[in-house]
């Protein structure tokens, strides 16, 4: 009789918290009914009375109380980068490859529709390549093209009067560009998913970063007092000599 | 004034029992139940043991955990938690940090008792 009544609370402490849990995102919700259950399981033997029961019941909280929870603990991390941002972060450097100029915009539709970056990283990831490296690769390639003709190689050549278009050199001139684009390109992106994979770790400590930064300021400074004040006793010393 | 006061106790409970949990797997592997009951056994700092679950999904969301099941002797497959190195390096960062806060505010709470 007490064992009915011990399964009989429990379900009805499941079918609660599915009722609760519904506003949740399916994966969560999945995850969080059978984390109960398997805690109910373990907590609750097949054998217990209802009174016993009741007071695992009550160390678990009620279905409400722990969904709330869910909720607090899943606000952040939602905005932890996932698919959509590492697509966004793609097109945004290469996208104007794939298609010219609009395949950039597209990135940077999706940049400012994300939450997972703030107004500043969007801004920079905005502005520091605009059009992305496929926009940049083209700009160099275009304005390579117009001002740099093979004059150098052509008067080499003898033809000193024959202004062509120089692939070879536009090239170089792009592939070089590139190389530094790609470097500069890098950062934001890389900072931002860096940002946002690990926002504990990095957002807990934000005193700290800032006291190394400032031991580090002061460190510098120490060391260039005393050089300086190295400096200045070598130049006394001289004058004295 | 008083629920304003027990709002940020709740926060500053919310925010430390992640790393006991990262500490309890500082040794080894330990399933839900295991976890939950350990933290509850600690005085005042579990309201009430459901709540661990949202943290638990929360920590394996961050990388800080990851989870196997593994069969048990006694029942229903069980989901181990562990320690990831991310997760390692956050509860080293936490131990200092810990350390200093604790300090500082055992410091201000007793300057004041003392007056």
């Amino acid at each position: 009789m007490t064992v009915r009544t011990s399964r009989r609370l429990v379900d009805d402490y499941l079918a609660e918290l599915r009722g609760v849990a519904r506003g949740l995102p399916r994966a969560r919700r999945r995850e969080l009914i059978g984390q109960i259950e398997e805690h109910l399981g373990e907590a609750i033997p097949a054998d217990a009375g209802a009174a016993a029961t009741r007071t695992e019941l009550d160390r678990l909280g009620t279905p409400a109380e722990i969904v709330a929870e869910e909720q607090q603990r899943l606000g952040p991390s939602r905005a932890a980068g996932g698919t959509f941002e590492w697509v966004a972060v793609a097109l945004l450097l290469v996208g104007g490859f794939v298609i010219p100029i609009l395949g950039w915009i597209v990135g940077v539709a999706m940049l400012w529709s994300s939450r997972v970056w703030t107004v500043r990283e969007k801004l920079i990831g905005t502005l520091l390549v605009p059009g992305g490296l496929g926009g940049a690769f083209f700009w160099v390639l275009i304005l390579g093209t117009s001002s740099r003709s093979c004059g150098g190689v052509g008067a080499r050549a003898g033809h000193p009067g024959q202004r062509r278009p120089c692939p070879g050199g536009a090239g170089r001139a792009a592939a070089d560009h590139r190389v530094d684009l790609r470097a500069g390109a890098r950062a934001p992106a890389s900072r931002a998913h860096h940002g946002c994979v690990h926002p504990p770790a990095h957002r807990a400590h934000p005193v700290r970063s800032g006291r190394r930064a400032d031991r580090a300021a002061r460190a510098d400074a120490t060391a260039a007092r005393g050089l300086g004040s190295s400096r200045r006793s070598t130049a006394a010393r001289r004058q004295r000599v | 004034m008083a629920a304003v006061r027990g709002d940020s106790v709740a926060q500053l409970r919310r925010g430390v029992v992640e790393y006991c949990v990262l500490a309890l797997l500082r040794d080894g592997e330990r399933y839900g139940f295991e976890l939950v009951r350990m933290l509850s056994e600690l005085d005042g700092l579990v309201t009430s043991e459901g709540t661990i679950y949202p943290l638990l999904g929360r920590l394996r969301r961050d990388d800080a955990v990851a989870t196997t099941w593994r069969e048990s002797a006694s029942g229903p497959p069980r989901r181990y938690y562990r320690l990831t190195p991310q997760g390692r390096a956050a509860l080293e960062q936490f131990t200092v940090e810990w350390e200093r806060f604790r300090d500082g505010v055992d410091h201000v709470l007793n300057r004041r008792s003392n007056t």
